[in-house]
């Protein structure tokens, strides 16, 4: 048993006493430990610093008395720190010591070990104490000592100091180390380093010879300074050769070499095991693929990719059902009432068909928005989607975005509303900006309609491949519309994206609902009342028009939308549509509500069925019936999903003219007019426009809310231009040998309007810089 | 791997990052990636930065995917960005 008495603090230590030196970090145990050995009751804390002045104690072992002095925490021996670190420093270089005991925390061995290194370095006997196993064991590590202890040529003790766990062992190795002292072995810094340090032992005759490495250690680190002129000029001249050699100074040299050891020794010296160690492995191996340079990008996409497919593909399962069952109660349950209530048929017309009708779009839109938001939050919330994010932005930071860009555009294949609002996950405004002015051409599931019904009309062969080359064109002009911003427009520096990876996890059903939830309500009550409204006046358009009575109910034929449809002919000519396929120009006016309406109004105008008679909908509408049907809709819609899942894009149903109307909502004799009224060239003119042009009524809402009033109008002005530009551009390059000079005057006159816009475009852009430059000269004076 | 370099190259590349950041793109534990970014601190080519983050609906949420976080900021992420005027290495300034 030893007998321990405690000396006062600042107490010379007896000269006549081996010393043993407690040295480690700040808050590895050392004060603990020092307790543990002398039996003293110094106040331990569990935080930095406690120790600020070193302090003695003596312990016996057999009949051997030992001076034990507790020193304050020290990272580094070359320097740094407070003057706590300072007297630690002194005393483990300058003292007569006959062991160190270098105390690590065994579960943050990596960080710990950087000073056993220097340690190592000074030549002093040593035993390497590791502390707090039990916590590196709860984390799932095995502490291997003894392969440890190998590594590093000195004893090397686990211990729990807090608990007195193995202390017999540790006195027992101590006492053997007293008499078989183990100076260890020193790291090796590499052929470079190793010359110059044993060029520079050669120079320092006055310091004795166990302490030279060391000393050139400090000398080429640049802690210490040549004692002589003759050092000094060695010094710089090896220093010289050395950057020269190795493009790197001698100091970061040294020290990244100590780092590098310092993550083999913790390698060797700990294993993972048990469910933290695997929890630990899985965490390794799967950022080893998400954050893979080669791996990262291509798996994000496959993820997103599957969250459009069952978002949307699994959405439509219930969108049936909805759209059927609210069009039921909201268009023809409300419009029997009104008609039982004896509105007049006008007001019956705006509120029933109007309203109900804007609201029946909205609630439609809830099965595919709801589920992709539901995937969003699961890889949000499973620590996924901060390492996708961070992994693409390698990628779309070559292209002035950051680089969680890419998840609204590649949201935006299903529908352009939810990746407007998930834009908000960029931190920089201009990113934001950038990002959200891209959404309005990614090609949504809505357009997809419009591409198969022209596509199987026109292009039945190659029907696919001129899907597929509009889906690029969306994704090229998305990119060159970023680009062209912001060189002119939003010129700024692409903030680098920084976030904290969390730890993977199974994501919780409540965290992950509440999350989708937020975001649907934001689509439901915000982005919903402006589809309501211009629903309202989608409505009101095809039914009414100019009589000779004035204003009145008319037939589609008659109605405002058909005469303005006429009116817009001649603007569309240059682009293939002549003036008896106004109903083309109708259904992009339709589409400027919904892209799903294009189709639907070109229908309902080419067979010329009006829905003039909606009252009679309304007197007789078998609501019950219309549930009914809705209700069965689900098992069917079930069935096309999971035999489709291999087609989410449904480019398949082009191989029959008989599935791809009924999946493009277009009757055959629709198809048939709408050969009739096209060419070839003029119908791909067409879908370039559609892709291009206006986005629907809930992304302009989206728009609004995200961007404010003046980027969105920029946003329908400039895609607006750019389909008519692009489509006149494809129209009479393709016809150019017929009519030449009419061409080139209009590809000339696109070609300026484009100059004109970029040159506005920069214009603005200086202007922009003019106006941040005084504030932001403000803000740096404050 | 030279450890020390890695994180360097890292940093430089990306402007700014946090120290989890580069802890996961170079399979390092974090705290000796901060060890190490602490270092070229020192070295004055590093400095510690705080970033303002979009905060979640309130769940667990990190990257503020589910888009409900409004105007609020969430606690500051600790980053470290790069300094090209900073004391450089031979190597930088060679390049």
């Amino acid at each position: 048993m030893s007998d321990f008495h405690e000396t006062p603090q600042r107490s010379p230590v007896s000269a006549r006493l081996p010393v043993i030196a407690l040295a480690g970090n700040p808050n590895c145990g050392k004060t603990t430990l020092f307790n543990l050995l002398t039996g003293a009751h110094q106040h331990v804390g569990n935080w930095p610093g406690v120790t600020v002045e070193r302090r003695s104690g003596t312990m016996t072992m057999g009949r051997r008395k030992i001076s034990v002095v507790d020193l304050p925490g020290v990272y580094s021996l070359m320097g740094g720190g407070g003057e706590d670190q300072r007297v630690a420093r002194d005393f483990l270089l300058d003292s007569d010591i006959e062991l160190i005991v270098n105390i690590v925390d065994a579960s943050n061995l990596e960080r710990h070990m950087a000073l056993t290194a220097e340690l190592l370095e000074t030549g002093r006997p040593m035993v390497l104490v590791l502390n707090m196993v039990d916590e590196a064991e709860a984390h799932g590590l095995q502490v291997r000592s003894h392969e440890l202890s190998a590594a590093l040529g000195v004893p090397v003790i686990p211990i729990v100091a807090r608990k007195a766990r193995s202390r017999t062992r540790l006195m027992e190795t101590l006492t053997q180390a007293l008499d078989h002292p183990a100076l260890g072995n020193m790291l090796d810094y590499g052929q470079l380093i190793e010359a110059a340090l044993a060029a520079l032992g050669t120079l320092l005759p006055g310091v004795p010879p166990a302490h030279r490495r060391f000393t050139a250690l400090c000398l080429l680190e640049g802690n210490s300074d040549p004692i002589d002129p003759k050092t000094q000029h060695a010094l710089q001249q090896i220093s010289s050769e050395l950057a020269v050699m190795s493009d790197e100074t001698p100091a970061d040299l040294i020290m990244d070499r100590r780092f590098a050891w310092a993550q083999e020794m913790a390698a060797i010296a700990m294993h993972r095991q048990g469910p933290a160690g695997l929890r630990q492995k899985i965490t390794d191996r799967l950022d080893r693929v998400v954050l893979n340079d080669w791996l990262g990008v291509p798996l994000f996409l496959a993820v997103l990719y599957l969250v459009f497919v069952v978002s949307f593909s699994g959405g439509n399962i219930f969108l049936d059902f909805f759209d059927q069952a609210s069009a039921a109660l909201l268009i023809h349950g409300v419009g029997h009432l009104l008609l039982s209530s004896g509105l007049p048929t006008w007001l019956i017309s705006i509120i029933a068909g109007g309203i109900g009708g804007g609201l029946n779009l909205v609630i439609s839109f809830i099965p595919p928005i709801g589920l992709t938001f539901l995937f969003l939050a699961f890889l949000d919330d499973s620590g996924y989607m901060a390492r996708a994010a961070y992994a693409m932005d390698r990628l779309m930071r070559r292209m002035s975005l950051p680089g969680n860009a890419l998840v609204p555009m590649v949201i935006g294949f299903g529908c352009n509303v939810p990746a407007i609002m998930g834009s908000r996950i960029i931190e920089d405004p201009r990113g934001r900006i950038l990002t959200v002015l891209m959404q309005p051409f990614m090609s949504c599931s809505a357009r997809l309609t419009i591409y198969m019904a022209f596509a199987v009309v026109f292009f039945r062969s190659n029907g696919g491949q001129v899907v597929f080359a509009l889906y690029v064109l969306g994704i090229i002009v998305a990119l060159l519309t970023a680009w062209l911003l912001g060189k002119t427009a939003l010129r700024g520096e692409v903030l680098p994206f920084v976030m904290e990876l969390p730890p993977y996890r199974l994501p919780s059903f409540r965290s992950v609902f509440l999350q989708a939830w937020q975001r649907l309500k934001v689509f439901i009550f915000r982005v919903g009342r402006v589809i309501a409204v211009i629903g309202v006046v989608l409505f009101i358009l095809p039914g009414i028009g100019w009589t000779d009575r004035g204003l009145r109910s008319t037939d589609i034929d008659h109605s405002l939308l058909a005469q303005g449809s006429r009116a817009l002919v001649p603007i569309f000519e240059p682009m293939g549509i002549h003036q008896d396929n106004w109903p083309a120009i109708s259904g992009l006016i339709a589409g400027a509500a919904a892209k799903e309406i294009v189709i639907g109004t070109l229908n309902g105008i080419y067979q010329r069925q009006n829905a003039a008679d909606l009252m009679a909908d309304y007197r007789d509408p078998d609501i019950a019936g219309q549930l009914l049907g809705a209700i069965k809709t689900i098992p069917a819609n079930a069935v096309t999903f999971f035999t489709t899942l291999d087609d989410p894009l449904g480019l398949s149903v082009m191989d029959s003219t008989g599935t791809a109307e009924q999946a493009s909502g277009a009757e055959s004799a629709t198809l048939q007019a709408i050969a009739a009224g096209f060419t070839p060239l003029s119908a791909f003119a067409y879908l370039v426009f559609v892709l291009l042009y206006v986005p629907c009524a809930s992304t302009m809402g989206a728009l609004r809310r995200e961007v404010g009033w003046g980027w969105m109008s920029f946003s329908l002005l400039y895609g607006t231009g750019l389909a008519w530009s692009a489509s006149t551009v494809i129209y009479q390059s393709s016809t150019f040998a017929k009519h030449p000079g009419h061409s080139t005057a209009w590809i000339a006159g696109v070609l300026a309007a484009f100059a004109l816009l970029v040159v506005g475009l920069r214009l603005y852009g200086q202007r922009r810089d003019a106006l941040s430059k005084p504030s932001l000269n403000r803000r740096a004076s404050a | 791997m030279k450890p020390l370099f890695a994180v360097r190259e890292v940093l430089q590349k990306q402007g700014m990052a946090s120290a989890s950041q580069i802890a996961a793109e170079l399979k390092l534990s974090v705290g000796l990636v901060e060890d190490m970014l602490v270092y070229w601190q020192r070295r004055g080519v590093v400095e510690q930065v705080s970033v303002g983050t979009r905060k979640s609906c309130g769940r667990s949420c990190h990257s503020g995917g589910c888009g409900s976080c409004g105007n609020t900021m969430a606690p500051s992420v600790q980053a470290y960005r790069w300094c090209s005027g900073g004391r450089q290495s031979p190597h930088l300034l060679s390049q």
